[in-house]
């Protein structure tokens, strides 16, 4: 498996991970309420975590690119431009429901979980696809 | 979108060039092992110029070691 491949099964899990633990907080606990002390300590623990995502992400990917069979090629390029299209079109989707639609019905924290959540899921999209290209092969 | 294919014979032409690895063919071509072995399976159309490069290595044309079926 190419450094790059795992690189995009480690992000992926991580996100799912990370995310899904956010919105499942958010769905659960109501964070609008009062927070109890607990409750308090897990969305620090979970904003700590995404911090530490993207530090651990940006910290492998610099290490990757440094290491010699990581040399990125024409079939490299392909497969992060495809994901790419998909990812960006699945963002420009789910924050135009964001900013167009959903001012209409909803209030603050709602629209910005939902940015948020826009974010990630474009990511795990952007991340999915290439673990596709290089799985199942990607005619370009 | 067409059902037509491009298919290659680089895995014959590796064994005829003496069993020369992926490796080797990929640092000639100047793509990774990972780029000619998704090639050979044809799970990847490599661009016009690394299938020039491909042929060039095996002294071939490049309708020798690629066609569309």
């Amino acid at each position: 498996m190419l450094p790059r491949e795992r690189f995009a099964f480690v992000w992926v899990g991580a996100q799912v991970i990370v995310f899904g633990a956010y919105f499942s907080f958010l769905t659960l606990a109501k964070p609008r309420l009062s927070l109890s002390v607990g409750q308090q300590i897990s969305l620090l623990a979970i904003v700590l975590g995404s911090l530490g995502l993207v530090a651990a992400g940006t910290w492998l990917a610099q290490y990757l690119r440094r290491t010699r069979d990581d040399a990125e090629d024409e079939r490299d390029r392909a497969i992060e431009n495809k994901a790419s299209a998909v990812a960006y079109r699945v963002l420009m989707a789910g924050i135009i429901l964001v900013g167009c639609v959903m001012p209409f019905g909803a209030g603050g924290w709602d629209i910005v979980n939902a940015a948020v959540l826009a974010i990630a899921v474009a990511e795990v999209v952007h991340h999915g696809l290439i673990i596709v290209g290089y799985r199942r092969g990607l005619r370009v | 979108m067409s059902e037509r294919r491009i298919t290659n014979t680089i895995r014959t032409l590796r064994f005829m060039a003496g069993e020369m690895t992926q490796a080797d063919l990929g640092r000639r071509v100047g793509v990774t092992r990972q780029t000619i072995a998704a090639v050979e399976a044809g799970k990847y159309s490599p661009s016009l110029e690394c299938a020039f490069r491909i042929a060039e290595v095996f002294g071939k044309p490049i309708g020798d070691v690629f066609s569309w079926e």
